[in-house]
């Protein structure tokens, strides 16, 4: 008799043990939020009925890429087919690992928007993403080869043409009252920080305890030398045929990166410094340049409107005509092959490659459209700036981040290594060579 | 056990034990076993590669920093925690009025989250930040320090914020311990005509061996298996300067190494249990012997 009561009552907290594990689950499935209409939904959109797709990307996509995102299109859409857009928004320290475990359990969203080059290298976008080249939209696009993976293959779409430069950012203002111009080489951008330097103020702002900020010198002078004098370089480098340390411009250019912060036009705390300080830095007029890009210029528009910023190429070189610098197509929309509604997710993108959209997203921030069909947009004066001094007049080269095939942030460590003195620019070469080859190795690719 | 106390069955730990096992003890297993593989999103199949995680792991450059300075850092931190812990609990043992008020602004750094300390301890730390300006406005701008980017101290700042954070933790650990050794013992000692310092050694140390003991294994656990004050303070920087095994396993699971990221975490696991448990035994019997 005991016996029993003993089990049952042992049977009965197993019981209860489970029903509260039980619980969390059924709490976690309800609160999570990222799949508000999984389970049902797919029975439900077959009858008609509402069917909700989601969209993922990490914060910063939503910021420097929002043309996807715009929330009169979602509406839009909605409203026209009854298929509802969640917007799922990583953060971005995590949005990597996130969408590569969702991808490798299958629990995917529906819709990933990530820059191209960074999802073919990170999540993979040949094995994991569905091929979109034979979609309607394809014929329209003004440059279909932009969007093609290294395969051939078109795995996502984008709304914008490029028309971002990777540039010296610099106050106006402090330029013209020392009576200086922009310099149009290495020794003159020297002699620029130096005048400056002598005025007081800080030549350069170095946000360099970010591993991203110091790498956008090296990218893009490392483009112009693959672009404009040795074409084919990528190739050699990413066959495993020529090392990064073998290419003495390389060096070169690391080198007077370096000299900026030796002579002192970078403080020496730039490795404490991070990107968040810079619109104070540069509302107080503390920094007169920082190496950098156009969407500070646009973010400093609203944060503080009394400034005058322009940009100016990287000018890492002498005696050459300096070009400005693009980077890798951001914020390309993919889908996942293991998504809920693939049909649903390519109806969405056929939507948003149409004119009405893409004329309406201009609306909330002009871009220049990707599509022929689509109006002629009213670009900012920074954008038109852009335009026409570097993009219509071919001095614009690709960084050298849209060539890669594997994540480099290891890379950029090493510059912080350098920078803080610990290696030297050929050091920092000969280490990256290594780690490239280890990491193509991971990658699988040939010749390493 | 014919009148002794009715104990419950030993079943009774089965719901607590399936937790464990399923929580715990499979994904150890599940771990120990990706560790021999190429696990990665790259590849459509994982395949088994021996050793050559191991071996990349102590070959390699940046893992070796990683080792040697979750080394230091445990050290310090193992050292410094204690004693100023220790110090502050018999401080605040003695009658001092505001006491109470005392041990609650000492213990409070320790309820904050990681990240916020960091955060705050961000803009002190830089060349022109608070710590820096004190120290020069007291004279002393020649100890002024790139706290958090001199590949040289870094990990010696974490280690200092990280003390400052914890000291007051391990201080009410001791405070526990303290208040329950009996007055007599000191007052005995006093008569025999031990001084402080002797009453210390000879009465407090000794009767304290269990606060002493829980305090080390914890700091010392913390202290190899440090992730949040590197994550928050620098991310491994400059460069892989600070960089620990907990945060470079992060890099490579980031990198998408995922059976290398795994092997590094079986390499820590082994660590902490082979610095552990010798430790915990050896305890163990001190503290019979008291």
């Amino acid at each position: 008799m005991n016996g029993w009561k003993r089990a049952a009552r042992q049977t009965a907290i197993g019981l209860a043990t489970l029903a509260l594990l039980a619980g969390c689950a059924s709490n976690a499935s309800t609160n999570g939020g990222a799949n508000p209409a999984e389970g049902g939904s797919k029975n439900e959109g077959a009858q008609g009925e509402k069917v909700t797709i989601t969209m993922e990307a990490g914060q910063a996509m939503k910021e420097n890429y929002p043309y996807a995102f715009n929330q009169a299109n979602l509406d839009e859409f909605e409203k026209q087919t009854g298929i509802k857009v969640d917007v799922v928004i990583d953060p971005d320290n995590q949005v990597k690992n996130v969408l590569q475990t969702k991808l490798t359990t299958g629990e995917t969203p529906d819709l990933i928007v990530y820059n191209k080059v960074s999802a073919e290298n990170e999540l993979n976008s040949s094995q994991n993403m569905l091929d979109l080249s034979n979609e309607p939209w394809v014929d329209r696009l003004s440059n279909p080869d932009m969007l093609k993976a290294p395969d051939g293959k078109i795995y996502g779409f984008v709304m914008q043409s490029p028309l971002d430069a990777l540039a010296v950012v610099y106050n106006k203002a402090i330029f013209r009252e020392m009576g200086l111009s922009v310099p149009k080489s290495y020794d003159e951008f020297l002699a620029v920080c130096d005048a400056i330097k002598k005025a007081g103020i800080t030549p350069i702002f170095g946000p360099f305890k970010d591993q991203w900020t110091f790498q956008i010198w090296p990218s893009g002078a490392f483009g112009y030398v693959a672009e404009v004098e040795k074409p084919g370089l990528w190739d050699q480098i990413n066959s495993g045929k020529l090392k990064f340390a073998d290419v003495p411009e390389f060096e070169d250019i690391l080198s007077k990166g370096l000299q900026l912060i030796e002579k002192g036009y970078i403080p020496k705390s730039a490795l404490s410094d991070d990107y968040n300080m810079a619109p104070d830095v540069f509302s107080k007029k503390k920094a007169a340049m920082m190496i950098m890009g156009d969407w500070f210029i646009t973010d400093m528009a609203t944060k503080d409107p009394s400034l005058e910023l322009g940009l100016f190429p990287i000018p890492a070189f002498n005696g050459k005509e300096l070009m400005i610098s693009q980077s890798q197509i951001g914020g390309m929309v993919h889908i996942p092959k293991n998504a809920k509604h693939p049909e649903e997710a390519k109806k969405f993108i056929d939507f948003i490659s149409q004119k009405e959209q893409m004329d309406r997203a201009q609306a909330e921030q002009p871009f220049m459209p990707s599509v022929k069909d689509a109006s002629e947009p009213k670009l900012t004066p920074l954008q038109q700036e852009i335009y026409d001094t570097y993009i219509k007049t071919n001095k614009a080269t690709v960084e050298m981040n849209a060539f890669m095939k594997v994540d480099l942030t290891e890379l950029w460590k090493y510059y912080q290594d350098m920078i803080a003195g610990g290696k030297t620019p050929k050091e920092v070469l000969q280490a990256w060579d290594q780690k490239f080859a280890e990491l193509m190795r991971a990658a699988k690719q040939p010749g390493f | 056990m014919k009148n002794g106390i009715r104990l419950y069955s030993y079943r009774l730990v089965i719901p607590a034990l399936i937790l464990y096992c399923v929580f715990f003890i499979l994904p150890t297993i599940t771990g120990l076993y990706y560790s021999f593989t190429d696990w990665s999103p790259m590849n459509d199949a994982i395949l088994f590669n021996g050793l050559d995680n191991f071996r990349y792991i102590f070959q390699n450059e940046v893992t070796r920093l990683a080792i040697k300075n979750t080394l230091i850092y445990a050290v310090i931190v193992v050292i410094f925690k204690n004693a100023l812990g220790l110090l502050l609990a018999v401080a605040l043992n003695a009658g001092l009025k505001t006491r109470n008020l005392l041990r609650a602004v000492f213990f409070a750094p320790s309820i904050v989250s990681t990240i916020v300390i960091g955060l705050v301890f961000i803009p002190i730390l830089h060349p022109e930040g608070l710590l820096n300006r004190l120290l020069a406005g007291i004279g002393l701008e020649s100890l002024g320090q790139y706290w958090l980017s001199d590949a040289k101290i870094v990990i010696f700042t974490i280690a200092g914020v990280s003390i400052w954070q914890w000291a007051g933790y391990h201080m009410v650990i001791y405070l526990a311990g303290l208040q329950g050794i009996s007055n007599d013992y000191y007052e005995a000692a006093k008569i025999d005509g031990a001084n402080g310092f002797k009453r210390f050694i000879h009465i407090t140390i000794p009767l304290l061996s269990a606060s002493l003991n829980i305090n080390l294994i914890l700091s010392l656990i913390g202290g190899i298996r440090v992730f949040s004050e590197v994550y928050a303070l620098t991310n491994g920087g400059p460069g892989n300067a600070s960089q620990v095994l907990s945060t470079f396993i992060l890099v490579l699971f980031g990198e998408g190494r995922w059976g290398l990221g795994t092997a590094l975490n079986t390499v820590l696991f082994v660590f902490v249990a082979i610095v552990a448990i010798p430790l915990l035994h050896k305890m163990r019997k001190q503290e019979v012997e008291v």
